[in-house]
C-alpha cells in the first residue's frame, strides 16, 4: 500500500514541478509578451506528462490496480 | 418558432433516441465505439458549460489562469484510478451506488453520516447546476431573435429547458428500482456530447486561427503590439501566484474524485475494471485537446471585441461571425451539451442521496417506530427518485434566478469544487487508512463544510445585510485576524486560496487528530476491513466475518416484496439459494443466516446501505458483533493471508527445485547417451584391430608351414602394426580421460615459440613431403615467449598440423600473430573445409566415426578432441574458421 501511494506522490510531484514551475515561474512575466511561445512550450509539456500517464497506466494496471483475477 | 428552437428540440429527440438504441442495442453498438473509449469520454462530463464558455472568459482575464482546472485532475489521475478500482470493487460488493452511501458504509452504515454528506453535497452542488442552467439560457437567449422583452423571453427559454432537462433524467436516470442497474442509454449520450462540445471547441478555434487570423502567430504578434501600444491591457499575473496555482490544482484534483456525478460515472456505471487503467492517460489527452484553443479565442476575442463585451461569450460570438450556420448550430449544440450533460448526471447522483440517505432513512425510522414493516413501495422508490431530481433541479433554476445572476461560471464553478473537497478527507482516508473513525469523518466534513461557507459563502453574499458586510470587512465582534476573506492576516492568499487552505487544512487536521482519539465500534472496524483489504478480502480458506441472526424466509421476502416485484423477489431468493446449496424451508421460524445478509445486499442497491441495515435489524434478531470478533478474524484473515503467501513461496520454489531437476536429469540422459555412444565407438575401434590381429595369429598358426619366411614377417609386421594402433587409442582415450577427469597437472615453463615451431615443422617434414604440401610459417620478427606445459602445447599443433595435412591440397600456411595482450596462432589449409554446423561437434571424441560422410583419413579422431581439452586446460579458446576460397582455419587465442 505505502509503495503504491509512494509512487504516486512521486509521480504527482513530478507532474507538478514540471508544469507548474515552468508556468508559475519562468512565464509569470513573458506571458503577455510572447504569450505563443508559453503556450507551446506548454502544450509540449503537457503531452510530455500525457505520456508519463500512460507508462505509468501500463505498470499500475498490474501493480496498483490489480484485477479481480490476481 | 425559429430555426434554433427546431433545432433544440430536434437535438433533445437525438438524445433521447440515442439513450433509447443505446440501452437495446449496446453489442451492436460496441462494434464500432469500444467500451473503454464510451467511458473515457462519458469521464468528460467533467468538462460543463465552466470549460465550454467559462474558461476563454477566466483566459481573458488571466492567460493561463483557467489550467488548474484541468491540470488538477491530470496530475491525480493515477490516485483516482487506484481509489476507483477500489471503489468499484467495494460498491459491487455492498451494491452501493452514491458517494454519501458509500462514505456511511465505510464508518459502520452511519444514517446520521450518510446523511450529512447528502446535504454538504446538495449544498454545494446547486449553485453549480444552476450555473449550468444559466449557461443553456445564455445559448438559447443568444441564437433567438430579439426580443420586446428579452428578459421574459429568457426566463420562459430558461423554464422550458429546465423542464426538458429534468424529463431526459428521469427518465433515463431512474428506469429501475435497483440503482445498481447500469444506465447504458444514458452513458453513451453523455459520450456523444463530450464529442459534440470537443468538436465544436476544435472547429472554432481552428477557424480563429486560420480563418480570421492568416495564423497563430499574426494572432499573437497583433495581441503583443497592442499590449505594448498601449491599446489593451495586459493579463493579469497575480493569478499565476505559485501559491494560489497549487491550491487551486489540489482543490480540482480532490474535486475530480468527490463530485457527485464523476463517482456516478466513473464507478456506479463502470462495466469492467480495465477501462479505468485506459482513462488514466485517455481522460488528460481528452482535457488537452478542448484546451488546445482556450488561449487562442481568447486573445482573439480581446482583440476583436470591446473591453465591455462578456468574455465567457467569445465562443458563440465567434461562431455567429464566421457567418457558417453549421459552425454556429454545432457550438450552440456544443454549449447544451456541456450543461446538460453535467446537470443530467449530477441530478441523478444527487437524487440517489437524497433518496437514500436523507429521505429512506427517515421513512424506516418512522415505519421502525411505529413498529411495523414499511409498507409496501414497489414503483414507489422509483418515482421518489424522480421527485428527488425535480426538486433539485427546481432549487437550482430558483437559486439561479435569485442569487446566479450576480455571479461569473467560473467563480461559482470553483466554489463548488471546494465544497466537494470537503468530502476527500474522509472518502480518501476511509479508503486507504484502517484506522479512519465515524466521529473523526462526521468532524472533519463538518468543520470542512463550516469554514467554506463561511469564507466563500459569507463573502457572496455581503452585500445582502449591514451585519454580513461588517463581518466581512472588519470579522466577527472587530477581530481582523478572524476576516473571512483572510483569515489570521496570511499574506498572498486571495480570498478563495484562502477559503481553499483553511477548509481543507483544518478538515484534514481534524480527521487525523479525532481518529487517532476515538475508537471505531465492531461495526465500523468490519466495514474499514473490507474496503481497505479490499483487493485481499478473498482469501481463500479465510473465514469471512458476517452478522448471523435469524429471522424467517417468509419475513425476508415480505421486505423484498416492499420494493420488488413479487416474482423478482422469489426468483432472487431461490437463485440465491441454490448457488450456495441452502435448503429452503418455508415454514421454517428461521433461515439460513446467508439469506439474511443476502437480503440486506439487495436492498443496499434499493435503499442505501444505511437504510438497508436499519430495515434488516428491524425484521431480525440479530447478534451484535463484538470488537473482539472483528479483530479475531482481520488476525486470522492476516494469518491465512500470510499463510498463502508462504505457500505460494514455497509452491515457486518446489517448482524450481523440480525445473533444476528435469534440466538435471536431461544433461544426464545426455551424458549417458554420450557414454553408450562412447562405448560403442570405442569396441567398434579396437575390435577392427583386434579382428585383424587375430585373423592374421590364426592363419599363422593353422598354417605355419604353408608361408616363407617374407610372408611370415609379412603378417607379423601387420600384427605389431594394428597392435601398435592398439596401444595409440588406448593411450589416447586414457590421456583424454585424465585431461576430463582433471586430475592432469600442467607442467608450467617458459619458452620461446619460434623454437618449438622450428620443431614442429622438423617433425611434420616426412608426412609433408610425402604429400608434396607446402609449408610456410610466418611469425613476428620479434620473440614471442610463452609460459605453458611445452609438451602438450607441442601435442595440440603437431595434432592441428597432422590434421591439416590430411586433408589439404597443396599447401598449409601457419600464422603467428602478436599484440600487447594476446597471441593468435592460425593454421589454415587449402582442403573440403569445414561445414559451418560442424564447427562446435568437430572437437568431439570420435568425431570423424561418427561422421561417416566425411571423406575420411586415417585417424582415430581423438586427436582434435584432446587438443580441444589441452587448450581448455590452459584456458586457451579454439575455434574454426571457413579459409576462402576453400579449407579451414583453426585459430587458437592465447591471453598473454
Amino acid at each position: 500500500m505505502m509503495k503504491v501511494f509512494a509512487r504516486f506522490v512521486f509521480l504527482f510531484l513530478l507532474l507538478f514541478l514540471l508544469i507548474n514551475f515552468p508556468v508559475t515561474v519562468l512565464m509569470k512575466s513573458t506571458l503577455s509578451d510572447h504569450p505563443g511561445h508559453v503556450l507551446i512550450f506548454f502544450l509540449i509539456i503537457w503531452l510530455f506528462a500525457i505520456y508519463l500517464l500512460r507508462t505509468y497506466s501500463k505498470i499500475s494496471m498490474k501493480s496498483d490496480l490489480p484485477t479481480a483475477d490476481e | 418558432m425559429n430555426s434554433y428552437t427546431v433545432l433544440t428540440v430536434l437535438y433533445f429527440i437525438l438524445l433521447f433516441w440515442i439513450a433509447r438504441i443505446a440501452t437495446r442495442h449496446i453489442q451492436r453498438l460496441n462494434r464500432f465505439v469500444s467500451p473503454a473509449h464510451i467511458y473515457v469520454l462519458s469521464l468528460a462530463v467533467y468538462c460543463t458549460a465552466w470549460t465550454y464558455f467559462g474558461s476563454i472568459g477566466n483566459a481573458a482575464r488571466t492567460g493561463v489562469g483557467f489550467l488548474p482546472v484541468y491540470l488538477g485532475p491530470t496530475f491525480i489521475m493515477p490516485l483516482a484510478a487506484m481509489l476507483w478500482v477500489r471503489m468499484i470493487r467495494v460498491c459491487a460488493q455492498q451494491r452501493i451506488t452514491n458517494l454519501s452511501d458509500l462514505i456511511s458504509a465505510r464508518y459502520g452504515n452511519s444514517i446520521s453520516l450518510g446523511a450529512l454528506v447528502a446535504l454538504c453535497y446538495i449544498v454545494g452542488i446547486i449553485p453549480y447546476i444552476a450555473i449550468q442552467l444559466k449557461a443553456v439560457s445564455t445559448c438559447m437567449v443568444f441564437v433567438s431573435p430579439q426580443m420586446e422583452h428579452p428578459e421574459a423571453w429568457k426566463t420562459t427559454m430558461n423554464l422550458y429547458s429546465t423542464m426538458v432537462i429534468s424529463l431526459f433524467a428521469m427518465i433515463y436516470g431512474t428506469r429501475r428500482t435497483d440503482s445498481a442497474e447500469k444506465h447504458t442509454g444514458l452513458i453513451v449520450t453523455i459520450a456523444f456530447e463530450s464529442v459534440i462540445k470537443l468538436v465544436a471547441f476544435l472547429m472554432v478555434g481552428f477557424w480563429v486561427c486560420f480563418g480570421l487570423f492568416s495564423s497563430p502567430a499574426a494572432l499573437f504578434d497583433q495581441f503583443v503590439s497592442q499590449v505594448q501600444g498601449g491599446q489593451i491591457h495586459p493579463f493579469d499575473a497575480a493569478a499565476m501566484d505559485p501559491l494560489g496555482w497549487f491550491l487551486a490544482i489540489l482543490v480540482s484534483g480532490l474535486a475530480f474524485i468527490t463530485l457527485p456525478r464523476q463517482f456516478q460515472v466513473a464507478v456506479t456505471e463502470n462495466n469492467d475494471e480495465r477501462h479505468v487503467g485506459k482513462s488514466i492517460w485517455m481522460f488528460p489527452l481528452y482535457l488537452f485537446l478542448i484546451n488546445l484553443f482556450v488561449l487562442p479565442i481568447a486573445i482573439a476575442g480581446r482583440l476583436v471585441y470591446s473591453a465591455e463585451t462578456d468574455p465567457d461569450t467569445f465562443l458563440l460570438l465567434f461562431a455567429r461571425k464566421s457567418d457558417q450556420g453549421l459552425l454556429m448550430a454545432l457550438v450552440y449544440l456544443g454549449g447544451l451539451s456541456a450543461a446538460i450533460g453535467m446537470i443530467v448526471v449530477e441530478t441523478i447522483a444527487l437524487s440517489n442521496m437524497l433518496t437514500n440517505s436523507m429521505v429512506i432513512p427517515g421513512w424506516v425510522a418512522l415505519s421502525k417506530k411505529a413498529n411495523r414493516l414499511p409498507s409496501s413501495l414497489g414503483k414507489g422508490v422509483v418515482w421518489l427518485r424522480r421527485a428527488g431530481m425535480l426538486l433539485i433541479i427546481m432549487l437550482a433554476y430558483f437559486f439561479e434566478h435569485l442569487v446566479a445572476e450576480r455571479l461569473t461560471i467560473s467563480s461559482v464553478g470553483f466554489i463548488s469544487f471546494v465544497a466537494v473537497s470537503q468530502m476527500a478527507p474522509a472518502l480518501i482516508g476511509g479508503m486507504l487508512w484502517k484506522n479512519g473513525t465515524r466521529a473523526a469523518a462526521f468532524a472533519s466534513i463538518c468543520a470542512g463544510f463550516f469554514i467554506w461557507m463561511y469564507t466563500l459563502i459569507l463573502s457572496n453574499f455581503a452585500g445582502w445585510s449591514p451585519v454580513i458586510e461588517q463581518v466581512v470587512q472588519h470579522g466577527p465582534w472587530g477581530i481582523a485576524l478572524l476576516r473571512p476573506t483572510n483569515i489570521l492576516g496570511l499574506p498572498n492568499l486571495d480570498p478563495l486560496s484562502n477559503g481553499i487552505f483553511w477548509s481543507l487544512s483544518v478538515n484534514v487536521l481534524t480527521f487525523i487528530g479525532v481518529s487517532l482519539f476515538t475508537k471505531q465500534s465492531a461495526e465500523e472496524a468490519l466495514q474499514a476491513e473490507a474496503f481497505v483489504d479490499i483487493h485481499k478480502v478473498a482469501v481463500p480458506g479465510a473465514r469471512q466475518l458476517e452478522r448471523r441472526g435469524s429471522a424467517s424466509l417468509a419475513t425476508l421476502r415480505n421486505l423484498l416484496n416492499s420494493f420488488l416485484q413479487p416474482r423478482k423477489s422469489d426468483q432472487l431468493l431461490r437463485n440465491f439459494a441454490q448457488r450456495h446449496g441452502i435448503v429452503l424451508e418455508h415454514d421454517a421460524a428461521a433461515t439460513d443466516s446467508r439469506m439474511i445478509n443476502f437480503t440486506e445486499r439487495v436492498l443496499s442497491g434499493i435503499i442505501g446501505a444505511a437504510s438497508s441495515r436499519m430495515l434488516i435489524s428491524s425484521v431480525s434478531s440479530q447478534e451484535r458483533i463484538a470488537f473482539t470478533e472483528v479483530l479475531d478474524v482481520a488476525k486470522e484473515q492476516q494469518q491465512v493471508l500470510s499463510l498463502n503467501n508462504k505457500l505460494k513461496r514455497k509452491t515457486s520454489e518446489l517448482k524450481k527445485m523440480s525445473d533444476d531437476l528435469k534440466s538435471v536429469n536431461e544433461q544426464l540422459k545426455i551424458i549417458d547417451e554420450q557414454k553408450d555412444e562412447f562405448l560403442t565407438t570405442v569396441t567398434h575401434e579396437l575390435r577392427t584391430p583386434l579382428t585383424s590381429i587375430r585373423a592374421l595369429g590364426e592363419v599363422l598358426l593353422d598354417h605355419d608351414d604353408v608361408f616363407d619366411a617374407a610372408q611370415r614377417k609379412h603378417y607379423l609386421g601387420t600384427i605389431v602394426q594394428e597392435s601398435e594402433r592398439m596401444t595409440r587409442l588406448i593411450s589416447q582415450i586414457l590421456t583424454l580421460e585424465r585431461f576430463e577427469a582433471g586430475r592432469y597437472k600442467l607442467n608450467y615453463s617458459s619458452f620461446e615459440l619460434r623454437a618449438l615451431m622450428e620443431e614442429l615443422t622438423e617433425s611434420i617434414q616426412p608426412l609433408l613431403e610425402e604429400k608434396k604440401i607446402s609449408f610456410q610459417v610466418f611469425m613476428p620478427n620479434t620473440m614471442v615467449v610463452l609460459r605453458a606445459d611445452r609438451d602438450l602445447l607441442w601435442q595440440v599443433f603437431y595434432n592441428l598440423l597432422t590434421n591439416a595435412i590430411k586433408y589439404a591440397k597443396q599447401h598449409i600456411h601457419l600464422h603467428v600473430a602478436q599484440d600487447l595482450q594476446s597471441i593468435r596462432i592460425s593454421i589454415a589449409d587449402d582442403g573440403p573445409g569445414i561445414p559451418a554446423e560442424q564447427t562446435q561437434t568437430i572437437f568431439d571424441k570420435f568425431y570423424q566415426i561418427k561422421n561417416k560422410k566425411l571423406l575420411k583419413p586415417e585417424g582415430s579422431g581423438m586427436g582434435l578432441a584432446i587438443s580441444k581439452r589441452i587448450l581448455d586446460l590452459h584456458e586457451y579458446p579454439i575455434q574454426v574458421e571457413a579459409n576462402k576460397p576453400n579449407g579451414a582455419i583453426f585459430i587458437v587465442h592465447i591471453e598473454q
